[in-house]
């Protein structure tokens, strides 16, 4: 009998997955930066999913070390007119080696969930056993 | 310092400021990061850009300064957690790999078999030993039944001095373990041979700047008023950083093996449980 952490550590993987897939995705669109990217994805799924920064900016730091994604700084001036300096921003973009990735978690993301609606689609749910 | 009264003092440097409570709950941060100097420095300025932007974004949409303030760094959950996510985010790569040979040396022999290899002649040493340095890249082989071996994935080396690391008061485990992380490794200390409880001492506040890691636990203890009569060695191994007496080591080597195989020089060493190989081409 399993202690329960085999399907633990299969629950946090799936998270783990749909995280990245969904970072991957918005980043597929045009390049962002940290913040940008959790608005994005609360915005998109009218705020079902959210990505806290202590997930988020790990998981960026660890595809840009995958080299599946890139980064680059500009500057970011609190107050345009202001000639002082201002703080850093870091952008992320898609590497081809993270669309390649992506391509790979979409295929397998479809192949799963095609798989799930032949259980789920003949189910019925209202009838079932009385 | 545990993990909460860390977080009590990040929230408490955002509380008591006047200033600039990013900054001094950035400053709080870096000393729990323990990754290298400019990689810190990335992700402050990273974290830093994250906190200003969200508390414009929630003065926008009416709290007050401090309190938008207090919202954003606390969005960022415990300081420890999030500085533990970064650490692993650096050696993930690292252990992905070391986990798929571990698993197919697993398949074929029983055991684990890693070899580091000195790729050029001369580099390193053979030993047993991670982290010779030199240039030499560290091999992970998994052994097949009939003894043959395979490349399965190579890393480069990291062995570098400690570039600065801030220690504060805390458990000399928990000091141990940050020094570990600033190697890209976890510690193992081999408390008892040490004649130290893992529990039992304080580390007082000390930086550690351009140190190796032997000299990094030797001033450690040292200004924590720790003293133990022998010599604290310290071992790197591809994800761990072994502490121990010197007499642990030299036991250790005792039962090392070393066999000339043509134009290659092959090291056996038995530790707990995992068989270290290594070679050497002439």
């Amino acid at each position: 009998m399993p202690d329960g952490s085999e399907a633990g550590m299969a629950l946090s993987d799936l998270k783990t997955d749909g995280t990245e897939l969904v970072v991957l995705s918005v980043l597929a669109q045009e390049p962002q930066y940290g913040y940008a990217i959790s608005k994005h994805v609360a915005a998109l799924s009218d705020g079902a999913w959210s990505i806290g920064a202590g997930q988020l900016y790990p998981l960026l730091s660890k595809l840009e070390k995958s080299k599946l994604v890139s980064a680059s700084w500009d500057e970011v001036k609190a107050d345009p007119d202001d000639s002082g300096g201002g703080r850093r921003r870091k952008w992320y973009r898609l590497t081809a080696k993270g669309k390649q990735r992506l391509q790979q978690r979409i295929e397998a993301h479809r192949k799963a969930t095609a798989v799930l609606e032949r259980f789920i689609g003949g189910a019925d749910v209202a009838g079932g056993a009385a | 310092m545990t993990a909460s009264e860390q977080q009590t003092k990040g929230r408490d440097a955002v509380e008591s400021s006047a200033r600039d409570p990013i900054a001094d709950w950035l400053a709080v941060f870096g000393r729990t990061l323990a990754v290298p100097k400019a990689e810190a420095r990335e992700i402050l300025d990273e974290l830093e850009d994250h906190l200003r932007t969200r508390v414009d974004d929630l003065l926008i949409a009416g709290l007050s300064e401090p309190e938008a303030t207090r919202r954003a760094v606390g969005e960022l959950g415990e300081t420890v957690a999030l500085a533990k996510g970064f650490r692993e985010a650096r050696t993930h790569r690292r252990r992905r790999l070391l986990m798929q040979a571990a698993t197919i040396s697993a398949a074929a022999a029983a055991v684990t078999i890693s070899v580091w290899t000195a790729m050029a002649p001369g580099a390193g040493g053979a030993g047993g030993v991670a982290g010779g340095g030199d240039g030499a890249a560290a091999a992970m082989v998994a052994s097949g039944r009939d003894g043959g071996a395979s490349v399965v994935a190579v890393f480069e080396p990291d062995d570098a001095p400690l570039g600065e690391l801030v220690i504060d008061e805390m458990a000399l485990a928990d000091a141990f373990e940050l020094l570990a992380g600033s190697f890209d490794r976890t510690a193992l200390v081999h408390w008892n041979e040490l004649g130290l409880s893992p529990l039992g001492y304080q580390a007082a506040p000390v930086t550690l700047s351009n140190l190796t890691a032997e000299e990094a636990i030797e001033k450690l203890m040292s200004s924590s008023g720790i003293e133990w009569l022998g010599e604290v060695r310290v071992r790197m191994r591809p994800t761990v950083m072994e502490v121990g007496p010197r007499s642990h080591f030299d036991s250790a080597e005792r039962s090392r093996r070393e066999y000339s195989m043509g134009e290659i020089d092959l090291s056996v060493q038995i530790h707990d449980r995992q068989i270290d190989l290594a070679h050497r081409v002439l």
